[in-house]
């Protein structure tokens, strides 16, 4: 399917921001999850199982309000192949729609030695064993969870297939081509949980480090398969070269320059500067660094409040990151990293309970503040949309259409 | 404060999970096409499991079972 003109003019204005040109207007960005369900009135229960709901359900909102890109096409995890392999990790909350998980990390300080070792063969062998109580199993029951898998996977592609489809369709360019988690995000985020990584930071420091060096290589793997299925806008041709690069000719896979590659981070807000330096920092400059030599563009999340560790973005190579602020001032933010973009919006508080006059008065004084010297995407808030409670559709409607006409750079 | 290690029942199995995984994706190709039996063909399938496509297919499954 040809794009329309409408379509490329959007990308073009989404690239020139993250490649450090100055756009024709500020571009409006979503950041928004299952809060894109509760507009259309779709429960979580029925996307999780449903191609058709997840997609249509995510991709309402983005045909009655404006904006410049979304950001997620659809729910983030295979909440079907989860369920169906056994586990709990994923569940609805009660109010039908947003989705939590519980923490469920089975890795202990021993097994560091082996993740490190083979970190694809021992999450294959070890983790998914560990996590699933379909894999917990003798041979013959594993047989068996495996071949049924196989539906949830490709339950899973058809469903980025439509997306892609849809989201083109209605004009609306998806930010997110592939999902990218961080070496110590890992490790933090699936393997071994909230505390007992933050203690493992103190107590087996050098397994941590040679864990976060292995987690890179394999973090670059994963990211190229996620973008691989992610990112089927970017044509059939680019697509099928890269997936023989993947499977067969090991040649260096091709990012586009756009979609972009989405990145949550979680553990910097819980880690020293410091450790933020020595740990971190390290695994994701290479993975960025990556990304960046090979085409494409990483946008990382930077969830709860980072301060001075934002400091070191300035090694990396000029636009090779945009940043979607959450606790931290933008303006900070921005000064603190001239040589990249950054994402922001206006608290959820103020979209949710303002008037529509206070939405439009805080959004021009953030385009005032921020738009000058481009590097700069507004979004819908300071933090992810998720439930009905996130913001006001109305104020979100109103904002939108002010920065779409006020944001204007020539 | 010591970690609990749990108990899994996995661990008691002859094959891991990615052998398993191997073999049943083997045995199907040599379903499809019976010639892969041949000795020739045979030796370079007892590599399969370094091969970059199982490897690439493997980090795909993890990528949707972890994330």
């Amino acid at each position: 399917m040809a794009n329309s003109k409408l379509y490329e003019q959007k990308v073009k204005r989404l690239t020139d921001v993250a490649q450090g040109r100055i756009p024709d207007r500020v571009p409006i960005c979503a950041v928004m999850e299952t809060y894109a369900l509760v507009y259309s009135g779709t429960p979580l229960q029925e996307a999780a199982t449903s191609i058709r709901k997840n997609v249509e359900g995510h991709a309402k909102i983005y045909n009655d309000i404006y904006y410049d890109a979304s950001y997620i096409p659809t729910l983030t995890h295979a909440w079907e192949l989860n369920w169906n392999l056994g586990t709990d990790v994923y569940f609805i909350s009660a109010d039908g729609f947003t989705e939590q998980h519980n923490e469920y990390a089975p890795m202990t300080p021993e097994d560091y030695p082996a993740l490190t070792a083979n970190p694809t063969q021992w999450i294959f062998d070890e983790f998914l064993p560990r996590k699933f109580s379909s894999y917990d199993a003798s041979n013959e029951a594993q047989k068996k969870a495996f071949l049924a898998s196989t539906k949830d996977v490709l339950g899973y592609a058809a469903t980025n297939m439509y997306a892609n489809y849809l989201y083109k369709k209605q004009d609306t360019p998806v930010m997110a081509g592939g999902a990218c988690i961080m070496p110590l995000d890992f490790i933090f985020d699936y393997l071994r949980g909230f505390r007992p990584t933050v203690a493992d930071l103190r107590r087996h420091k050098e397994d941590v480090m040679a864990a976060v060096d292995a987690l890179a290589d394999f973090s670059i793997d994963l990211t190229e398969i996620s973008y691989l299925f992610g990112a089927m806008s970017v044509g059939p041709a680019l697509t099928a070269k890269n997936a023989a690069r993947k499977f067969a000719t090991g040649k260096p896979f091709e990012y586009a320059s756009f979609p972009w590659v989405l990145n949550p981070c979680h553990i910097p807000a819980f880690i020293s500067p410091e450790q933020f330096r020595d740990i971190y920092f390290p695994g994701y400059k290479k993975v960025a660094e990556h990304i960046h030599s090979h085409g494409g563009h990483l946008v990382s999340i930077i969830e709860g409040e980072w301060g001075s560790k934002l400091e070191l973005f300035q090694e990396l190579p000029d636009n090779s990151v945009t940043v979607i602020v959450e606790n931290d001032d933008p303006l900070f933010v921005k000064k603190a990293m001239p040589n990249q973009s950054i994402m922001a919006g206006l608290p959820l508080e103020t979209l949710r309970d303002g008037t529509r006059d206070q939405c439009i008065d805080a959004a021009k004084r953030m385009v005032d503040e921020l738009a000058p010297g481009g590097h700069f995407f507004f979004s819908t808030g300071n933090k992810v949309l998720l439930s009905a409670a996130d913001g006001n559709p109305e104020n979100i409607r109103a904002v939108n259409e002010f920065v779409h006409g006020y944001g204007l750079y020539y | 404060m010591r970690e609990e290690k749990k108990e899994y029942t996995y661990t008691k199995n002859p094959k891991t999970l990615s052998d398993l995984v191997v073999g049943m994706i083997r045995h199907g190709l040599e379903i499809v096409c019976p010639i892969l039996k041949l000795p020739y063909f045979s030796k370079k399938l007892d590599r399969m499991k370094t091969s970059r496509a199982i490897h690439s297919m493997a980090i795909m499954y993890e990528m949707l079972c972890m994330m």
